[in-house]
C-alpha cells in the first residue's frame, strides 16, 4: 500500500475523535461535584437556562461580583477556603501498580570507566613538566572540567621520581589531588613501555573502594584518576604501580594547602524521585577537582532499584552531571542503600547559588514486570513477555571470541559474546545519553562475564559474554524503565562554609 | 481581590453574585464539554477512565477559575481568550493524563504480537471517496478505523500524545514542547517516530489479523 495513502488515513484517525458512549451527561454530573462547594442555589440544569438572560458573555467586574461566600449556610468563608476546598476535592489518589513488584538480583550493566585513550605528541608530554600548561593539554581534560580548573590554579604537585626495575623504568611525574580524588601523570619507558600498568593506593586500614579512570596513553605521558568511595585518601600514601608480575612503588607526600580545600553545601529536604522514593543527601562535598554527593536512597515500596541521574546546576541552568556509577561503595553501604557520587566541578568554578537535581532523562527504575527476558543458552531461545512492543529485545546471533584486556592481552578461554538489541529503547528518549537500562542475572551464576552497552543505528545493544567453559543455561534480562515521564525539579543547596 | 473580598455585602448581593459564578461555571463546562469528552476518550481509549478523566480536569480547572486573576478563562471576551482558555484546559487533561493515566496504563497494556515488525506487511485497506458509501463499505470503514486506533493504542505516549496534539488538538510544535516540556526538534522526531510506528503497528496488526490479538484487554 502506498504510504501516503497510509499517512493519510492514519491521519484522518487522528483528527477526528467519536464521544464516548453514555457520555452526555457527563457534564451535568461534573457541575454538580464543581458547584457543590459554593453551595446548593439551583442546579446546573437551572443555571444552564440562566445563560441566555446573564451577562457572561462579557469579562466581570468588581461590582458585577461582590463576595459570593458571605453568608451562605456552610459557608466556605474566604477565596482561599473556598480555593482549598476545591483543591481537596479534586485529589487524584494515586494508584501504580506497584504491589506485585518483587525483587530480582541484578547486576548493573554500565560501560563503566570511561576511557578516553587521547593521544598525545612528544612535545606536549615534555611541556607537561612546566606547569601550568592547561591551555595545551585541553585533549586530556576533555570532561574533566574541575581537574582542568584545579591545574589553573596551580594545585599540580610536582613528584619527578623514577623507579626502574630491570628494563622498565615509570616516572611519576606529579599529581593533583583533593580529599577523594588522585589525578596521577606518569610515564613508562623501556621494556613493557605501550603495556597496561595497574594503579593501586597502599595505605594501612584502607578499606574504601576505588575507582580508576585510565583517561589517557600518550606516547609519553598517561593520566589516571582514582577516587577513592567512603574514605579519605591520606596526605601520606604509597602509590603502586604494578606491570608485568613488577610493584614499582613511589612514597607520596600530598601538599594539604594544595589539595584540602573544600567547600561543603547542604540539602536539609530529600530529594523526591516522583512516586518511586527519595534520595536523602547526607553530605555535599566540593574539593580540588571533583564534587561528591553522599547520599541515601528510600525506594518507595514495591520499587526494586533505581539508577539516579543526579546533577549540580549553577545560577545560569549549566548543568554537570555525576557519575552514573555511583555505586562504588562498599557491599555493606550498597545494601543499605547508601550511593556516593561524583562529578568533575572543582570549587574554584562555584560562583553564585548553586542547585542538585535528579535527571528523569537519566533516571530509570527497574520493576520485574520487565524482568521477564530471558535467553536460553542451550536452545538459542528468547522467552519475552514485555508490556510494549517498543521494548523488543532481539538476539542478533553469537559470536565466539577472544577477549583482550587493555594492553591488548588476550584470556586464555575463548567467550562466548551473545547480542541483543532494543529497538524501542532510545527511541523512548532519543536524547537520551546514560548507560544503565538494562541489568542481568545468569543461572548458574557463572564467575566470570562480561557485559556492555552501546547505542546503535537499530536502538540499544546489550553485549553479554561468558567464559565458553562456564554451564550458565540461562541469561535474564531485566531492564529499566526511564522516568522520562516526570518533571523532577532541582533543588538550591546552601553553603555551610 | 476584586470579586472575592471578603467585606460582608447584602445578602441579595451575595445571593446574585454565587449565582453569576455558577452559571459562569456551567457555561464554562458546556463550552469545553464535547472536546473534552473527545479528548479524554483519545487518551484512555475506555469510557470509564475517560470519564474519570474528564471530570478531574474540570475539577482541576475549577481550582484555577475561581480564582480572580483566571477571569479571563472563566469568561472570556473574545476568540482569542476563547481559545486560550480551550488550550489552558487541554493543557489540564493532557498533564492529569500523564501524571496519572498513563503510569497505569503503562503496566495494563497487553501487546503482542513481540517480533511482528519482521514481518510487515502494507495494511491493505482504502478509504473510499464515495461520498455515500454502500453499507459495506461503511462496516468497512468501521474495521479500518478500529484497526488504526487499536494500532494508535498500541503506540507508547512517548509518541501518541504528540501525535494527538499536533493532529487532533492541531497545537503547533512551540506548544507541544512547551507543555511537554521537550525540544521542538524533540517534538518533531517523536512525531516522524510515532507515525513510522504507527505504519509499522498497522502492517504488524494485518500480519496477526488470522489470529485476533489483544490490545488493552480487547480483541481486535
Amino acid at each position: 500500500m502506498d504510504e501516503r495513502l497510509l499517512d493519510k488515513k492514519i491521519e484522518k484517525v487522528l483528527r477526528e475523535q467519536s464521544l464516548p458512549d453514555h457520555s452526555d451527561s457527563w457534564a451535568e454530573e461534573t457541575l454538580q461535584l464543581m458547584i457543590e462547594p459554593l453551595g446548593s442555589i439551583g442546579t446546573a440544569a437551572d443555571l444552564g437556562g440562566q445563560q441566555a438572560g446573564s451577562d457572561l458573555g462579557r469579562r466581570q467586574t468588581g461590582s458585577d461580583l461582590q463576595d459570593p461566600f458571605d453568608g451562605q449556610a456552610g459557608s466556605i468563608g474566604t477565596a482561599a477556603d473556598l480555593h482549598n476546598t476545591v483543591v481537596n476535592r479534586s485529589k487524584i489518589t494515586k494508584t501504580i501498580m506497584r504491589g506485585t513488584l518483587t525483587v530480582a538480583a541484578s547486576l548493573i550493566i554500565g560501560i563503566g570507566g570511561l576511557m578516553i585513550g587521547a593521544k598525545f605528541n612528544p612535545s606536549l608530554a615534555e611541556n607537561m613538566m612546566k606547569w601550568p600548561l592547561v591551555g595545551q593539554w585541553v585533549e586530556y581534560l576533555v570532561g574533566k572540567p574541575g581537574l582542568k580548573s584545579a591545574i589553573e590554579h596551580d594545585r599540580y604537585q610536582p613528584i619527578n621520581a623514577a623507579i626502574k626495575i630491570d628494563n622498565t623504568e615509570i616516572t611519576l611525574n606529579g599529581v593533583v589531588a583533593d580529599q577523594q580524588t588522585l589525578a596521577v601523570y606518569y610515564s613508562i619507558t623501556g621494556d613493557h613501555a605501550e603495556e597496561f600498568v595497574e594503579l593501586s593506593l597502599e595505605i594501612p586500614d584502607f578499606k574504601a573502594a576505588i575507582g580508576i579512570e585510565f583517561s589517557g596513553m600518550g606516547e609519553e605521558v598517561r593520566l589516571s584518576e582514582i577516587r577513592a568511595y567512603g574514605h579519605e585518601i591520606p596526605t601520606q600514601f604509597t602509590l603502586a604501580f604494578t606491570m608485568d608480575n613488577k610493584v614499582f612503588r613511589f612514597p607520596v607526600s600530598l601538599d594539604a594547602s594544595l589539595s584540602r580545600e573544600s567547600v561543603q553545601y547542604e540539602l536539609n529536604q530529600p530529594l523526591v524521585i516522583a512516586d518511586y522514593g527519595m534520595l536523602d543527601i547526607e553530605e555535599i562535598n566540593v574539593g580540588v577537582i571533583n564534587a561528591s554527593v553522599k547520599a541515601r536512597l528510600l525506594p518507595a515500596e514495591g520499587v526494586k532499584d533505581l539508577n539516579i541521574g543526579l546533577y549540580l546546576m549553577d545560577q545560569n541552568g549549566d548543568k554537570i552531571y555525576f557519575d552514573s556509577m555511583g555505586r562504588l561503595n562498599s557491599e555493606a553501604e550498597v545494601e543499605a542503600q547508601t550511593m556516593e557520587f561524583k562529578a568533575s566541578i572543582s570549587r574554584f568554578e562555584l560562583d553564585g547559588k548553586m542547585f542538585i537535581g535528579i535527571d528523569p532523562q537519566r533516571t530509570a527504575w527497574q520493576s520485574n514486570v520487565l524482568s521477564t527476558v530471558y535467553f536460553d543458552v542451550s536452545s538459542e531461545t528468547i522467552h519475552s513477555e514485555l508490556p510494549n512492543q517498543s521494548e523488543i529485545i532481539v538476539y542478533k546471533g553469537r559470536e565466539v571470541s577472544a577477549l583482550s584486556d587493555m594492553s591488548g592481552k588476550e584470556s586464555e578461554k575463548p567467550w562466548i559474546t551473545y547480542e541483543f538489541l532494543r529497538p524501542g529503547m532510545f527511541d523512548e528518549n532519543p536524547d537520551y545519553g546514560g548507560h544503565e537500562y538494562g541489568a542481568l542475572r545468569m543461572e548458574p551464576d557463572p564467575s566470570e562475564s562480561s557485559m556492555g552497552m552501546w547505542q546503535t543505528e537499530e536502538g540499544a545493544a546489550f553485549n553479554i559474554g561468558v567464559p565458553e567453559t562456564s554451564e550458565v543455561d540461562r541469561i535474564y534480562l531485566s531492564l529499566f524503565v526511564p522516568m522520562v515521564d516526570e518533571v523532577l525539579k532541582p533543588v538550591e543547596i546552601k553553603k555551610l562554609n | 481581590m476584586g470579586w472575592l473580598k471578603t467585606d460582608t455585602p447584602s445578602q441579595r448581593g451575595v445571593s446574585e453574585s454565587n449565582e453569576v459564578l455558577k452559571a459562569s461555571l456551567t457555561v464554562f463546562v458546556k463550552t469545553h464539554d464535547v472536546m473534552i469528552r473527545k479528548l479524554s476518550y483519545k487518551l484512555t481509549a475506555e469510557v470509564e477512565a475517560s470519564k474519570d478523566l474528564y471530570q478531574q480536569t474540570f475539577l482541576k480547572a475549577m481550582e484555577r477559575l475561581i480564582l480572580p486573576e483566571h477571569l479571563a478563562l472563566l469568561s472570556p471576551s473574545g476568540i482569542s481568550e476563547e481559545k486560550a482558555a480551550a488550550n489552558w484546559l487541554y493543557t489540564i487533561c493532557l498533564n492529569l493524563y500523564r501524571d496519572q493515566y498513563a503510569k497505569e496504563k503503562r503496566w495494563l497494556n497487553v501487546v503482542e504480537p513481540q517480533y511482528a515488525e519482521d514481518s510487515a506487511q502494507a495494511l491493505k485497506i482504502e478509504f473510499a471517496a464515495d461520498p455515500d458509501p454502500e453499507p459495506l463499505e461503511v462496516l468497512m470503514r468501521e474495521e479500518e478505523r478500529a484497526v488504526i486506533e487499536s494500532a494508535l493504542c498500541q503506540l507508547s505516549d512517548h509518541y501518541r500524545i504528540p501525535l494527538i496534539m499536533y493532529y487532533f488538538l492541531e497545537c503547533d510544535l512551540k506548544k507541544i514542547s512547551e507543555v511537554l516540556e521537550l525540544e521542538i526538534s524533540t517534538v518533531k522526531s517523536r512525531l516522524f517516530r510515532g507515525r513510522e510506528k504507527l505504519r509499522k503497528n498497522l502492517a504488524a496488526q494485518e500480519f496477526s489479523t488470522a489470529n485476533p490479538i489483544k490490545v488493552s484487554g480487547r480483541e481486535v
